[in-house]
């Protein structure tokens, strides 16, 4: 019998625990069967021949650079990492990175100021996105907008579980996604146009070509989007029409084998429309307005080989975020709210990778940062520095253990010196079992809007001061005598620049399996302890009976569970993957609470109260306990035809804590679990004509009270000219 | 002892040379202290958004709004403001003080419970969510009492109650619709009054 199977079937049974859908449930295993069946057969055609390890191993041997800021094997990567390939992408029809990165295993997509992603429960304020190495800007409330980033000229994606401080600083406490996109290759180009529901038209071209020492890539893409509403009783959309554009080019030029030079330059621009009511006292008016946004980068690389040994990278990277809104009063055009928001981020960086011995890796750097924000909520245009030194030695010990241990140092303009150490290793107990861990820490600097943000909410009366304008906007508030009463002591309210930043220290340890040939999985268990969470507080009420609120450092969190993945090579042509998260997240001081008796809960049928025990606390909210998926690929290059089919679970999680006891408990509002499936197949005609049509949610789920941004069934074709190419 | 029947005429002997002490010791005490029962007041109806309605612990009722001006009141409730009979808010010397902790648990009113009153800089019980005894849903717009929320009371002429609050619409049920706005606005609590003027409450 064949252990992948059996594997897979218990991963099956578990995550049909969690459907609730018979029907599913009957597709679900019918999937298994003819998943077992195409199996059977694929053993039959094998039989008395050696079966290769080929493609789990190819899987091993896909280079990554995210990890480890050199190019690695994934296999040989003491963490946890996940390459998501462009081939892979095209073949899920994707076409923004939130749909890409929702599908993986242990990635939540969440909504707060846009569409973020959770990585081991972790806020999507704690991951880093960057694009080939460096940082996308640009987070509101601290969500970077996934869907600002087009996939058609990705080459894979690559995701770094666990802190990654060490190398890249500030920002990576739960993780590193690295988009890595094409490089001048050959002569090719395509032109791709696709329509979907909800008028959703995308259409792409790109051109590469590499002659000799120069090469050229180009890319566009424009997405335009109609938007959906849940509530057509009601005034405006759930979702309002959009459109972007994008465009990429990376110009190369190799002067020698020994000095490369690379000049990558990236452009964005998007405008959304939007209408609503609004209510005050009673009287209710219609808005109307436009957003925009446009952020653009540069980035200039040169590589210089000094020696077979010492390879050095210069990098300059630039980047500006720029959004702009309107909006006005139907009635008589008169301004209701005008605000923009102006970011740049300047970095000049020098990273040198040296073998002082065959076996042994030394990556060692440093660089500076230079940010500023400017924006209506902001008093004047605000400045961060930072510059910072990094170092890494990587270990070959024998040809079964790898050790690497690295840090970095950072220093702040405001907050001073942060270190973060990391130390990983991997060792190979069996051929086909290693077994590896890593102990690192990671931080996140307090941001423009916890330092600076000044902001009064005119119509709700409300304020929310940053640390450095609390005492300030405290004061002005006393000055007019609109200070009813304090909420903190007084030398709370008059520190300045005195948030920490927030810092984690995470474990992770874990198995990787190739247990039989094609077969291949992992299983990591992680614990991330963090401390100087920064909220908000209430530090003052105001004598209108609203607050002003201020940012500390107040909370602490864990984050822990388990992530295993399991992938197994069917047949030449199909592939079958499996992955699951199981994560238990808490806030730490509701459970020193709970355990001092401080947290209640009532029981809403006999209305009795009693203290909250730690069995009835189900942790931070938005986490779902359990999550997992369950995806198909297919592949015939004879043929022509590829295909997936992928479903993706979420389990239940909190949305409110309903009865405000401070914990989620059963009885607060939850979101139910829901599976979603999407399906996509395409066929390529002559190596010329590609044509794809999928089906996203196929089963059309919807909770249009709870999630407004899964909006129902999206039915797609799409067409392909692949113009030229080079084989 | 060999003997069952002595040996069972001797134990009932100690059993009952016990019960008879300890019916003297009793007898010794004053005053027995009978327990207090916890009385669960249901749908109190405080739907009016201009009238506050009235409740007198002695009474265990609501009064007449006639009586609003009188020390006959101790805590008066209008949708989601209570009040009490003190301050700005009428003539008698109740009084606040907001415990957390478990209805059956506090059972007397410790000398570090410190009270309050409605006066003009605000009134006893705040009626902003979270901060007072409920918390509102601003997407469901429940009103939930929040859990382990004691009002220790003292009512208008100085004797002393204790109040939770259990629900705020009608027939407390378990998972209210904020929609039926005709059954929003009814108070159901559970209370302990002591008429002796002691600051026992159990």
């Amino acid at each position: 019998m064949c252990e992948c199977l059996s594997k897979f079937v218990m991963f099956g049974i578990s995550l049909n625990k969690l459907m609730k859908r018979p029907r599913l449930c009957l597709l679900f295993f019918g999937s298994l069967i003819s998943v077992y069946t195409s199996w059977a057969q694929s053993q039959k055609a094998t039989e008395g021949k050696k079966v290769s390890n080929m493609d789990s191993i190819q899987q091993l041997q896909e280079v990554v650079v995210t990890a480890t800021r050199s190019e690695h094997q994934l296999g040989a990567l003491p963490m946890p990492v996940t390459v998501v390939s462009g081939k892979q992408i095209q073949k899920m029809g994707s076409l923004r990175l939130n749909d890409v990165l929702q599908e993986q295993t242990g990635l939540m997509p969440v909504t707060n100021h846009g569409n973020g992603i959770q990585i081991q429960g972790f806020d999507p304020d704690y991951t880093l996105i960057l694009v080939d190495g460096e940082p996308l800007i640009g987070r509101t409330s601290g969500t970077l907008e996934l869907s600002r980033v087009a996939v058609g000229n990705i080459k894979q994606i690559e995701i770094v579980k666990g802190p990654a401080s060490s190398l890249y600083g500030s920002e990576a406490l739960a993780g590193v996604i690295n988009i890595i996109t094409e490089k001048p290759e050959g002569l090719k180009g395509s032109l791709k146009g696709r329509y979907g529901t909800n008028e959703t038209i995308d259409l792409t071209g790109d051109f590469s070509y590499k002659y000799r020492k120069l090469g050229v890539y180009a890319f566009v893409n424009r997405y335009h989007t109609g938007g959906y509403d849940f509530t057509p009783a009601e005034y405006g959309n759930t979702v309002d029409p959009f459109t972007n554009y994008t465009y990429n080019t990376k110009l190369t030029y190799d002067f020698s084998e020994k000095v490369k030079l690379s000049l990558s330059g990236r452009y964005f621009t998007e405008s959304q429309t939007s209408a609503s009511v609004i209510s005050l006292e009673g009287a209710s008016d219609t808005i109307s307005g436009t957003g925009k946004v446009t952020d653009w980068n540069i980035n200039p690389t040169l590589t210089v080989k000094f020696a077979s040994r010492f390879k050095t990278n210069f990098r300059l990277y630039a980047s500006r975020y720029h959004t702009s809104s309107l909006l006005s009063y139907e009635k008589d055009n008169s301004v209701y709210d005008e605000t923009f928001f102006t970011q740049t981020f300047l970095r000049p960086e020098v990273i040198a990778e040296f073998s002082p011995a065959k076996k042994q890796t030394i990556t060692f750097g440093g660089g500076g940062t230079s940010e500023s924000v400017y924006a209506t909520r902001y008093t004047s245009k605000k400045h961060f520095s930072t510059v910072y030194g990094l170092s890494q030695y990587e270990w070959l010990v024998n040809k079964d253990l790898t050790l690497i241990a690295g840090g970095r140092f950072d220093h702040h303009s405001l907050y001073g010196g942060q270190i973060s150490p990391k130390l990983s290793g991997q060792y190979e107990i069996l051929p086909w079992l290693a077994f590896r861990a890593s102990l690192g820490t990671g931080f996140k600097a307090p941001d423009f809007r916890q330092v600076y943000l000044n902001f009064t909410n005119s119509t709700v009366g409300y304020s929310v001061f940053g640390i450095e304008e609390q005492k300030a906007g405290i004061d002005t508030y006393e000055a007019l005598g609109q200070i009813a009463r304090y909420l903190v002591d007084s030398t709370l309210l008059n520190q300045t620049g005195r948030l920490k930043a927030e810092r984690s220290v995470a474990y992770n340890a874990g198995f990787k399996i190739t247990p039989i040939p094609r077969v291949m999985g992992n299983i990591n268990f992680f614990r991330n302890n963090i401390q100087n969470l920064i909220n908000t507080r209430p530090l003052a009420e105001k004598t209108n009976g609203q607050y002003i609120y201020g940012y500390q450092n107040i909370s602490r969190a864990v984050m822990q569970g388990i992530e295993t993945d399991w992938t197994c090579q069917l047949n030449k042509h199909l592939s079958v993957s499996a992955g699951y998260q199981l994560l238990y997240a808490y806030d730490q001081d509701v459970l020193d609470q709970i355990a001092e008796g401080k947290i209640y809960i009532r029981d809403p049928k006999t209305l009795k109260t009693s203290r909250m025990k730690k069995s009835q606390y189900g942790g931070l909210l938005n986490r779902s306990r359990h999550s997992g998926n369950v995806k198909f690929f297919y592949e015939d290059s004879k043929t022509g035809i590829s295909g997936s089919l992928r479903g993706i679970y979420r389990g239940k999680y909190g949305l409110t804590d309903t009865d405000g006891n401070g914990a989620l408990n059963e009885g607060d509002e939850y979101v139910k679990g829901y599976m979603l499936w999407n399906i996509a197949m395409a066929k390529t005609f002559r190596k010329m004509l590609i044509v794809q049509a999928g089906i996203d949610n196929l089963f059309n789920f919807q909770n249009t009270a709870q999630i407004t941004t899964i909006p129902g069934r999206i039915v797609y074709a799409s067409l392909q000219f692949v113009l030229a190419k080079n084989q | 002892m060999k003997n069952p029947i002595v040996a069972s005429s001797l134990l009932l002997l100690v059993i009952f040379s016990l019960i008879f002490s300890s019916c003297n010791n009793d007898d010794d005490d004053p005053t027995p202290a009978a327990p207090l029962e916890a009385t669960t007041f249901k749908d109190l109806n405080a739907t009016s958004a201009k009238l506050y309605t009235f409740f007198s612990f002695s009474k265990g009722d609501t009064i007449s709004r006639a009586d609003s001006a009188t020390n006959k009141w101790d805590i008066a409730f209008m949708s989601t403001k209570v009040i009490f009979n003190s301050g700005i808010s009428g003539p008698g010397n109740a009084a606040l003080s907001l415990q957390n902790g478990v209805f059956d648990e506090i059972t007397v009113v410790s000398d570090t419970m410190t009270f309050k009153q409605d006066s003009q800089s605000g009134l006893a019980l705040t009626k902003l969510s979270d901060k007072g005894w409920y918390n509102y849903n601003g997407e469901t717009h429940i009103i939930t009492p929040l859990p382990g929320k004691v009002l220790v009371i003292r009512t208008a002429d100085g004797k002393y109650a204790k109040v939770e609050i259990l629900s705020f619409y009608k027939g407390a049920p378990a998972s209210p619709d904020a929609t039926k706005t005709e059954e929003t606005g009814f108070y159901t609590f559970r209370y302990i009054y002591q008429p002796d003027g002691t600051k026992t409450l159990e």
